[in-house]
């Protein structure tokens, strides 16, 4: 599903890899954690599977396509295959939740009949079916990123990317967002993680991608949070 | 595209205008005066244009003849001549005629004569030259109904047999020709200039436009939104900027041309008589869609331009 093949990613000439020689595999449904402290490369790694950035060198092939070699008037339709949830949620304060929501769909051109049949079940699913005509002003954090969750999910993607979902939450409502992701994972969704909440990593018991200075120093099943 | 894709663009269209409405207005005003100014010179160019092949048309081409053709000859070539559908009218000259016509332009007064002086003002002018050298000058005045043929015509009449020379009579046609070319020249060089301050203002209303929005359309960018989805709202304000640009001038000259062609009809009655001017449909069925392509093209170009430098996440 995720396959890096000793990918770099710098961000100029003489400057150090942000991304160095990373090599990883992911499996279709598998959830994966990916820690390391600031500058380690985590939300480089993060664009690059989104092709916000290019690698510099190396392969990188997600769902079958090769990044490097995408035309950028593909990169939309590939996008589609992906959900993301940011740390800062990144809702339209102007719009109510099923809008925030249903902005995923009608930016992708669905039909209003198929928007207004999937986006109450998808906000069903996150726990805020009852909240729908709320402005993400009158939500709690915690509730906002479950608005950016739904609004990840609802147009069915195969990975889910997740950079810091709990960066901006209290413990409890932090771990309430990763049992949601775990759910959704259950599904059959491949979650991947970027985090550096220590506490909730070696609570799920997960697969852990420790990154130090854009290498990947570790890969652990069922593993854990380890200081570089 | 699905309707209520296309109902979402337009309303976020409606949406950006409403948001940055000044700078919309400011877009707005810069493109009436750029199309209003493009009318005033269109107008003038127009109308020179038309007065220039109106007055062509009333001076006739002379067709001057072989020293002895024959009557018979003459009318064949007046028959192949009248043929032509350019050709109005033929009229033979003789060569009495053609001194006449000659001293009338040589003493301006000779209208003021009576017929008696005319005549002995003309046998003089015979007994000093023993005879009349006009007497060959006999000639046909050819007059033409549609300007643009007039070369053809010169061509053809050339071509045929006994003519010795065709003379056109172009002169105050080609001064008004040239007073066009500057006219031109001049009104297409300020039309540039507020071309490119049009193309700038909407440039900035659609960047503001786009800065405002700029969370929104890195979301839309995430989600796999195209970049004609991203870009259509921002296209289409620019669309319409444009387009309201270019109707209020337009509007305008219409009201505005028809007063001033009353005006100058009415209390010019000297320009009344020697010049007509291009009826106000007449000249719209042009300036209409020039005016209105003009708007939507600076729209269009200036939200295109600046999308596709500033959408691409």
């Amino acid at each position: 599903m995720i396959d890096l093949i000793n990918v770099c990613k710098s961000y100029g000439k003489g400057q150090p890899n942000a991304v160095d020689h990373a090599t990883l595999h992911v499996d279709p449904g598998e959830f994966v954690f990916v820690v390391g402290s600031s500058g380690s490369g985590k939300s480089t790694l993060i664009k690059l599977l989104l092709r916000e950035l290019e690698v510099t060198s190396g392969d990188m092939v997600v769902l079958g396509q090769h990044l490097k070699k995408m035309k950028h008037r593909r990169v939309a339709k590939y996008r589609r295959r992906l959900g993301v949830v940011f740390q800062d949620f990144r809702l339209l304060k102007d719009r109510n939740v099923y809008e925030n929501v249903a902005f995923a769909q009608r930016v992708i051109n669905r039909p209003t009949r198929v928007i207004r049949r999937r986006v109450p079940e998808v906000l069903q699913e996150v726990g805020l079916a009852g909240k729908y005509k709320s402005l993400p002003d009158e939500l709690s954090g915690g509730e906002q990123q479950r608005v950016a969750i739904a609004r990840a999910l609802v147009n069915r993607p195969d990975i889910l990317l997740a950079d810091e979902p709990t960066g901006n939450l209290d413990p409890a409502t932090s771990l309430e967002i990763m049992e949601l992701l775990d759910r959704i994972n259950g599904r059959g969704t491949t979650v991947l993680v970027v985090t550096h909440n220590k506490d909730i990593v070696n609570s799920m018991k997960k697969r852990v991608v420790t990154m130090n200075q854009g290498m990947i120093i570790s890969d652990e099943e069922e593993g854990e949070y380890h200081e570089a | 595209m699905r309707p209520s894709t296309m109902w979402y663009t337009l309303k976020q269209g409606f949406i950006n205008i409403r948001r940055n409405w000044m700078f919309s207005i400011a877009s707005i005003l810069t493109m009436t005066a750029c199309i209003f100014l493009f009318g005033i010179f269109y107008c003038l160019i127009v109308n020179v244009n038309y007065i220039a092949k109106k007055t062509e048309e009333k001076i006739p081409i002379a067709v001057f003849f072989d020293e002895g053709t024959t009557q018979e000859q003459l009318d064949e070539i007046e028959e192949l001549i009248k043929a032509r559908p350019e050709v109005e009218e033929v009229t033979f000259v003789s060569g009495d005629e053609g001194l006449e016509n000659y001293l009338n332009n040589m003493y301006p007064d000779a209208d003021e004569m009576t017929d008696d002086v005319k005549e002995s003002f003309k046998e003089l002018f015979l007994e000093y030259s023993n005879e009349n050298p006009l007497e060959d000058s006999f000639n046909f005045q050819v007059t033409i109904n549609e300007i643009e043929r007039q070369d053809a015509l010169v061509s053809y009449i050339k071509g045929l047999d006994h003519v010795r020379k065709v003379r056109q009579s172009s002169e105050a046609a080609n001064t008004l020709t040239s007073f066009n070319q500057i006219l031109y020249y001049v009104s297409s060089g300020i039309i540039g200039i507020l071309l490119l301050i049009s193309i700038f203002l909407i440039s900035n209303t659609i960047s503001v436009g786009i800065s405002v929005r700029k969370e929104e359309i890195g979301i839309m960018k995430y989600i796999g939104a195209t970049d004609h989805f991203v870009r259509a709202p921002f296209v289409l304000e620019g669309i319409f900027l444009g387009l309201v640009g270019a109707a209020i001038p337009l509007v305008l000259l219409y009201f505005l041309y028809t007063k001033t062609i009353n005006l100058l009809v009415e209390n010019f009655s000297i320009l009344g008589g020697s010049m007509r001017f291009l009826e106000v449909k007449e000249l719209f069925k042009t300036l209409c869609p020039i005016g209105l392509c003009l708007g939507i093209g600076i729209g269009f170009l200036g939200s295109f331009l600046t999308t596709r430098k500033h959408l691409r996440v």
